[in-house]
């Protein structure tokens, strides 16, 4: 009861003209941020930390916030229309989301990352209200060992990936594992494959590497012959249809859990939310092959998880202090640079701050819906534009999002030689989707690994003695294991069933 | 058109550019260094912050411009020059022309450890950089839960002894300031912890509360003082050279009888070879602007500890760390 | 087009071993556990490996057009053969899907029955060598040139050559590409975007 009246005055707060006019900002600039590639959150915010000096630190909160959550609706706006991903947390939306542009169904796409992201955020949020103390002390205890049976977790996953072969695929996820090594080791500080460049002691940019591989391997693809026909417009619903929504149903629902448990977890990304929603889908998928060529689930999954997540995000930050990942360190400084300091009291000391926020938060979520599905019949008509433009554009706006990410032109180099890479190896039918995940998760699962030794100075016993860790390497190894089983079940059954070469012999003797 | 002739057209298209930039920066160049009339009317300082957007030192940097702004009377532009722990950044600035138009901040010690560490390579120590004053002087502390054992410096060591490699300490990366005071304690004490190279700041906060390290370095600054005053974690030790205000009843290394004083600090650099007078009044733009009152209050809520220091002073308390970090890379691996 | 298949395949064996070779070099084993050359060590070998068997699989003649003539010579060698990188497909097989195993002979073979090659002719290779030219112009000259005069050539040459568009529109969507999204970024965004060197331009704000 308490907390629904400090909920109910927050509200009346959070659609005080003046808060709800920084809410439509943040969302505005947010969306903006989202669809240029490069530029995330984290530095949208510090960029306009100075801004908000001017404001009450109320709106400035408000405003800062829906930069955050708004970023990831725009993310997935340029994934689906120019295979370029807006946002690092849109990576995966590519796979599936542009394809379904090429196949004129660009506005479901858009629709269904809006509705998913809408229940997402507003899933988020409610979790933050019901239950942030006591969720946030059972995940500060997730540690490396956690972290490396996650990351394990998440390559099993990639067994189920549809691809045209499983050796083609072996072979990119050893290379994304690969490229994941160079720079800096995590352990240690020891250079790997840098070759004297310090450009390549952060390592290769992964930003770079994914506009490469899709932005820069798409426009390569489709400018090969004259004149090609990209993109199939001009026909069908531009909203999800009720299929779009039947299909979509439980992707969202997974979704929604996935980022959710994640953004509680200091330390998780947004990227690996989508990605494990986007792998859990197709493990759960009756026909496979279907990703990859504009599956509506391979789209509603990772943004209704990667939405979850931000707004989850939040749960460590005001219930406990801690800021999860970059962008939550920066609203952090947003935060104390306004005066409110995120602790462990905030709530109690400034319950109309928190309340306010967590309230705007609702608000922004349905004002970015609200703002979206319109937007989507002006999104698409983008793909109107003649491809012998539209490329130019595209071309452009990968430039600036591999430079802006770090602003430097390695990073340029970089997109080229992942493009080319990209178009040749399409054209020998290698799949990107595992190099491209195994470049998430490979760097992630070694730290961490290595972490965990250092821990227990190098006894490998951490890794089962902690039951969280033990559960999911058990999890990881069912996952991996079971479809050969049943694969080897299956083939016993059938060669059973099926006459046996002496049976055949026999009967062609007669 | 056939292919050739655009090939034609795309030299020409790039000789006319190319053309157009030598002019451009032929002019540029003409106006050389003028110690006298520095800062030039209408002329930019580009201050390199080698972090990303919105990473360590940048919103301190941002907080900052408009004010040195003013007192210097020349336009700041922040130029992010992220990548390889600011040794990018920091490889550009000593690599930039010494007129003054191009400063930079300069981290310590990760700046030292940087030029000192073979691993990385650098093409820049000290000598390629021109120190101009101190910023900020955030000190290294040891933080521990707030229901830990340990009370003490000494509680810890005799923990320590008594279990070799057991005890876990959490820093905020190789070389870290962090990983120095470890370094530097076990030097002294003989003790052998098993440090875990973390990322710092809120992840050592996340690994102190969930049990996954015994002791997190954290630096003072940030909500540090918030989490401390709830009872969820408690400083050991702050190893700075007076007490802080903020932390009553937290005593120094030193006055725990260990001779160790780390931070993390932000000083501003030029590249060396710029003029002495420009240092100078580089130098006494910044110390007036961190003593402007507006200033001095943003910088509060943001948790930053102003220190300024000359660059005498400066280039004196860097030669020190210098010291004291380079016997430690060896030990480090 | 089976050759430029072996080429990849031998290309991504030698990447394999080049990673052998340098993670040599680099700490193997240290007292915590794996040392700095532990993972790309395993990673290279596991490249090497894969890549090879994958190799070898395209030079040995296919099995699979063999396959289909006999019922009888599959269940047989796959009695002999349960290597799971063998490609065999059961009709019907769903989980053979799940394990990402599915066959790639289907479409690689429609393909191997075509005559048309894998790569496009000298003018296609030149379209996209263009795309590759631009992104390399931009990235050696977008911070000595500034943003705007970096981007508007880079624009006005693609969209000339690749877009085959009219002067005018050219020019205007080069302009606007370069102008006005450097102005929106840095005004509007406060993003940095290198400015222009040249004193006319810059002092346009450019």
């Amino acid at each position: 009861m308490d907390t629904f009246n400090l909920f109910w005055d927050g509200l009346l707060t959070a659609l005080h003209p003046e808060n709800l006019l920084f809410a439509l900002i943040g969302c505005a600039i947010g969306q903006a941020i989202g669809v240029l590639p490069g530029i995330g959150s984290a530095a949208a915010i510090a960029l306009l930390i100075p801004v908000t000096f001017t404001l009450s630190p109320i709106s400035a909160i408000i405003m800062l916030a829906g930069i955050f959550y708004g970023t990831n609706y725009g993310g997935t706006i340029t994934s689906v229309l120019m295979n370029t991903p807006g946002e690092s947390a849109s990576v995966v939306t590519v796979i599936d989301g542009y394809q379904m542009a090429r196949r004129g169904r660009a506005g479901a796409a858009l629709g269904i990352a809006a509705i998913g992201s809408f229940i997402g955020g507003i899933a988020g949020t409610v979790g933050l209200i019901v239950a942030a103390k006591p969720l946030t002390d059972v995940a500060i205890r997730i540690g490396p060992p956690e972290y490396f049976a996650l990351m394990v977790l998440g390559l099993s996953l990639l067994t189920g990936l549809a691809s045209s072969s499983a050796i083609k695929s072996i072979m990119m996820a050893l290379v994304g594992l690969l490229i994941g090594t160079v720079g800096i080791d995590p352990a240690l500080g020891i250079p790997r494959f840098t070759f004297g460049n310090p450009e390549l002691l952060d390592g290769i940019s992964f930003i770079a590497v994914v506009i490469g591989l899709f932005g820069i391997g798409e426009i390569l693809q489709n400018i090969e012959h004259r004149d090609q026909e990209v993109y199939t417009t001009g026909f069908g619903s531009v909203l999800p249809n009720r299929e779009d929504m039947r299909r979509s149903a439980g992707p969202i629902g997974r979704g929604t859990l996935i980022g959710f448990v994640l953004g509680i977890i200091p330390g998780a990304t947004s990227v690996i939310a989508s990605y494990l929603s986007y792998g859990v889908e197709v493990k759960r998928a009756k026909d496979k092959s279907r990703f990859g060529r504009g599956a509506i689930e391979g789209v509603a999954g990772p943004e209704t998880a990667n939405n979850s997540f931000v707004n989850a995000n939040f749960i460590p930050l005001l219930a406990l202090g801690i800021p999860g990942t970059a962008s939550m360190a920066m609203m952090m400084g947003g935060m104390m640079a306004n005066g409110l300091v995120p602790g462990p009291r905030l709530f109690a000391d400034h319950p109309n701050f928190v309340w306010t926020l967590i309230a705007s938060m609702i608000i922004g979520n349905a004002l970015l819906l609200i703002m979206n599905l319109p937007l989507i019949r002006f999104w698409v008509l983008l793909l109107k534009v003649p491809y012998g433009i539209l490329f130019a554009i595209i071309l452009e706006f990968t430039i600036i999002g591999a430079y802006s990410e770090s602003f430097s032109t390695f990073n340029l180099l970089v997109m080229a030689i992942a493009g080319l890479a990209s178009y040749l190896l399409k054209k020998l039918d290698y799949p990107l989707a595992p190099l491209v995940l195994t470049l998430i998760l490979g760097p992630l699962m070694e730290e961490n690994l290595r972490r965990s030794l250092q821990m227990s100075s190098g006894n490998f016993s951490i890794l089962v003695d902690r039951p969280v860790a033990l559960s999911g390497l058990c999890l990881a190894a069912v996952v991996f294991v079971w479809p050969l089983i049943r694969r080897a079940l299956t083939h016993l059954w059938k060669v059973r069933q099926r006459p046996t070469v002496s049976q055949l012999d026999a009967r062609g003797n007669h | 058109m056939s292919l050739f002739q655009w090939r034609k057209l795309i030299a020409a298209a790039t000789a006319v550019t190319a053309g157009l930039a030598v002019t451009g920066c032929s002019t540029t160049s003409g106006s050389a260094a003028d110690a006298s009339s520095y800062p030039a009317k209408g002329r930019t300082v580009t201050l390199i912050v080698p972090y990303d957007a919105g990473g360590a030192g940048d919103v301190g940097a941002r907080l900052l411009a408009p004010y040195l702004s003013d007192e210097l009377g020349a336009k700041i532009t922040i130029e992010n020059d992220p990548g390889a722990g600011s040794q990018i950044g920091v490889s550009k600035l000593a690599r930039s022309k010494p007129d003054g138009y191009t400063l930079g901040f300069t981290h310590l010690p990760a700046t030292i450890t940087t030029y000192l560490d073979p691993e990385r390579k650098a093409d820049f120590t000290l000598s390629n950089l021109a120190p101009i004053g101190m910023y900020v002087i955030d000190p290294t502390a040891f933080a521990v839960k707030g229901d830990s054992k340990y009370n003490s410096l000494d509680d810890l060591i005799a923990d320590a002894k008594a279990h070799p490699g057991k005890i876990r300490i959490t820093d905020s990366g190789v070389l870290s300031d962090g990983h120095i005071t470890v370094l530097e304690l076990e030097k002294l004490t003989g003790a052998k912890f098993a440090i875990v190279h973390g990322d710092g700041g809120a992840a050592n906060v996340t690994n102190i509360l969930g049990g996954n390290t015994d002791v997190g370095n954290l630096n003072i600054s940030g909500n540090t003082a918030e989490l401390v005053n709830d009872g969820q974690i408690k400083l050991l030790a702050i190893f700075d050279s007076k007490p802080d205000p903020h932390f009553p009843g937290v005593k120094t290394g030193v006055e725990q009888g260990y001779n160790i004083i780390e931070a993390s600090s932000r000083a501003i650099s030029a590249p060396a070879g710029t003029p002495k007078t420009i240092i100078n009044k580089v130098s006494s733009a910044l110390e007036r602007a961190m003593k402007d009152p507006k200033f001095v209050k943003k910088a509060d809520a943001a948790g930053l500890r102003l220190t300024y220091m000359n660059p005498n002073d400066l280039l004196t308390y860097w030669k020190k760390m210098e010291k004291s970090v380079k016997p430690l890379i060896a030990l480090a691996r | 087009m089976t050759r430029s298949r072996q080429v990849a395949a031998g290309v991504f064996a030698l990447l394999g071993v080049f990673a052998i070779v340098e993670s040599r070099q680099l700490p193997y084993y240290t007292s915590n556990g794996p040392g700095p050359g532990f993972f790309p060590l395993w990673i290279g070998i596991a490249l090497a490996v894969v890549s090879t068997i994958h190799l070898v699989q395209l030079l040995v003649p296919h099995r699979a057009a063999s396959r289909r003539t006999a019922h009888s010579a599959l269940t047989r060698r796959e009695a002999a053969n349960p290597d799971p990188s063998d490609q065999v497909q059961v009709p019907g097989d769903v989980d053979a899907a799940m394990t990402g195993d599915r066959a790639d002979d289907p479409s690689e073979e429609l393909m191997e029955a075509q005559p048309t090659s894998l790569w496009p002719g000298r003018a296609s290779a030149a379209r996209v060598a263009i795309v590759l030219c631009a992104i390399l112009y931009v990235a050696l000259t977008l911070e000595s040139f500034g943003f705007t005069l970096s981007m508007f050539t880079m624009l006005v040459v693609v969209l000339l050559t690749l877009g085959r568009q009219k002067p005018w529109v050219t020019a205007v969507v080069a302009a606007v590409g370069s102008v006005a999204v450097y102005l929106v970024f840095t005004r509007w965004l406060q993003v940095q975007l290198p400015p222009s060197p040249i004193p006319w331009l810059s002092a346009l704000g450019l």
